[in-house]
């Protein structure tokens, strides 16, 4: 059995990467590990009976009614925006650490000065969708349309265009396609398989991918994590082996970040300790996704 | 109801050594055999590309995430490159770092995709078996297919790490047929389709003396896609426990540890570094021997025939 050749559509698929060969990598300030932490805004655009969906987020059961409301999770997903957020943006700012957020447009625009004190506080903004949606379930033309939304209003409300995407979970086999067909995107991070930015090639045209990190995310909150210092120990784990890894080749680290999971308080103190010990060695670049790209564009064209 | 009525597959045994052990006495005199087992599946699972009807959505950091049945799930896809692109060069640099040998448990498709990484296994000591032609439940193969897929792995095996495997083991399980087209085949020295001991045993195959060697699927870091293990200290944590156990056992009755791995779970730094803190508190200790299962094989073979 050979090697697929790209016969379907969507990317070809590539299971050797760097081949063990990564690019040797100087960060910036001649850094060991670049952290990227990510903040998903979803909170105000996920599926809402409110929002004309027929059902809302999976919630209580898998059975629950169909347009029944449930007001329990719509009100977990408010603390995010509400209360996580805030929190979040604190802690940053304490310890002096920028990041990027994957926003959502829509739920940006139901909370306007958020959004503003997102770009205000010196963090990123890549675009995380019109909605929280899963892409696989637009065609082709609605997906254009919705990237071409998510740019307009992440622009009015944030003061600049989204020049990063992210999907929610995984893209649709055009996804990739219509981000460089739309021109002005820098990177899309709808990948997961490599520990530094590679690049890749759409129709002819050379395009970067930033991966992200399902591994080291607070999702697991919702699965196997207990304590909040089982996250700040994966966390904490996670940075000594790439910062060993960085004394030869350096790496990046992305951190997966949802304000109404880890910006529960104590969550948040674990997250608020892990980037306190990496602050505490020398070499270590938070930085933001953008700066991550520029790098990679500037040093590994 | 007797359980002595013959149905296909292997007879079943609840008794194995009745308590008995056999008095190992491994090389060097250990007190412990620790067989590390990475598999090597990236690039072999379910795919749409290879013309099958669904995406392997399972085993990963975000299994069966709701989504379109026939439609290609690249955030899996991706999620699985992750062990053969990364994972697979951190276990490789763990490993030398440690100076400890491992087995790969191999799919042979797996191996054809990925070329160079196949021909460092054996070349940094490492030994390979067939985990398959491709990552497969081989229990929806007839026995016709799956004879074809057990000879079409080991032709492929032997073309991309220089050797034909002389081990087996199932994706989780095998079939009614397996054991028996593995040992009709003639070149296997064992098959480690087995959870069921801590220690290497003989069966008979129509006849024919045939090497049964466990494996392990609890000291596994597939509990890391199940949900079962949260972060990686509860991994450590659990290769440590088993270890002072077989340890203090092994003052008078030796016995193997099975440690089962993926390049796409274990191989993420995190997780890679609790695998490493593992393995230097094991080497810790006198009479430890970190063996490849072809080792084990052969000591059986030897010593217990």
């Amino acid at each position: 059995m050979t090697a697929t050749e790209n016969t379907i559509a969507g990317p070809q698929r590539d299971v050797v990467g760097y081949n063990g060969k990564p690019p040797k990598v100087t960060w910036p300030g001649g850094a060991r590990i670049a952290i990227s932490l990510v903040v998903n805004y979803e909170e105000g655009s996920e599926r809402a009976v409110g929002d004309g969906d027929p059902t809302g987020e999976q919630g209580r059961t898998p059975d629950w009614p169909a347009g029944k409301r449930d007001l329990a999770l719509e009100s977990l997903y408010e603390y995010g925006s509400r209360a996580g957020f805030w929190r979040l943006i604190s802690i940053f700012d304490e310890l002096d650490v920028k990041s990027t957020f994957y926003a959502c447009a829509v739920a940006l625009e139901r909370n306007r000065d958020a959004a503003k004190e997102i770009r205000g506080r010196g963090h990123d903004v890549v675009s995380h969708g019109y909605r929280w949606e899963d892409v696989v379930l637009l065609g082709r033309e609605e997906e254009r349309e919705h990237i071409r939304k998510a740019i307009a209003s992440i622009e009015e409300t944030t003061g600049e265009r989204p020049v990063g995407w992210y999907c929610r979970y995984g893209p649709s086999v055009h996804t990739r396609e219509l981000l460089v067909e739309e021109g002005g995107f820098t990177y899309d991070c709808d990948a997961y398989n490599d520990d530094l930015p590679y690049w890749t090639t759409v129709h002819g045209t050379k395009h970067l991918v930033v991966p992200y990190s399902l591994a080291a995310n607070d999702i697991k909150f919702q699965s196997s994590y207990g304590s909040p210092k089982d996250f700040e120990d994966y966390l904490k784990s996670d940075f000594d082996r790439l910062y060993k890894e960085g004394e030869t080749h350096p790496k990046m680290m992305s951190i997966g970040l949802h304000m109404r999971l880890v910006g529960r308080p104590g969550r948040a103190q674990g997250l608020y300790n892990f980037i306190e010990y990496a602050k505490s060695f020398p070499g270590v670049w938070f930085a933001t996704r953008g700066e991550i790209a520029q790098h990679w564009f500037d040093h590994h064209a | 109801m007797t359980i002595d009525t013959p149905i296909p597959g292997p007879v079943r045994d609840l008794v194995g050594y009745n308590g008995n052990p056999p008095k190992v006495t491994w090389p060097g005199n250990a007190r412990i055999a620790i067989s590390l087992v990475v598999n090597y599946e990236e690039g072999s699972e379910l795919a749409i590309g290879d013309g099958d009807p669904r995406t392997e959505r399972g085993y990963h950091e975000a299994p069966y995430y709701p989504w379109p049945a026939g439609e290609r799930d690249l955030a899996s896809e991706s999620m699985y490159e992750y062990g053969s692109r990364a994972g697979f060069w951190r276990l490789m640099d763990i490993f030398d770092e440690l100076d400890v040998k491992s087995t790969f448990y191999a799919c042979a498709v797996a191996l054809e995709r990925n070329r160079d990484a196949a021909r460092e296994i054996r070349a940094r000591g490492h030994d390979v078996i067939s985990h398959g032609y491709r990552w497969e439940d081989v229990t929806l193969l007839t026995r016709e297919e799956e004879r074809d897929h057990i000879a079409k792995a080991i032709a492929s095996i032997e073309e991309t790490t220089g050797e034909r495997p002389v081990g087996w083991y199932c994706r989780y399980g095998p079939s009614v047929n397996t054991r028996e087209l593995v040992v009709e085949e003639g070149g296997f020295t064992y098959d480690c389709d087995a959870y069921n001991d801590d220690l290497p045993y003989w069966t008979t195959v129509h006849g024919k003396k045939h090497l049964v060697i466990p494996y392990d699927i609890v000291a596994n870091d597939g509990g890391f896609a199940a949900g079962l293990l949260g972060p990686p200290r509860e991994f450590e944590e659990h290769l440590r426990y088993d270890f002072d156990r077989l340890y203090k056992e092994g003052e008078t009755y030796p016995k193997m540890m099975s440690i089962g791995l993926h390049m796409r779970l274990v191989g993420h730094p995190a997780r890679a570094q609790a695998l490493a803190n593992f393995i230097a508190y094991a080497k810790s200790f006198p009479g430890v021997w970190f063996a490849r299962r072809g080792e084990i094989a052969q000591h059986w073979y030897e010593n217990h025939a």
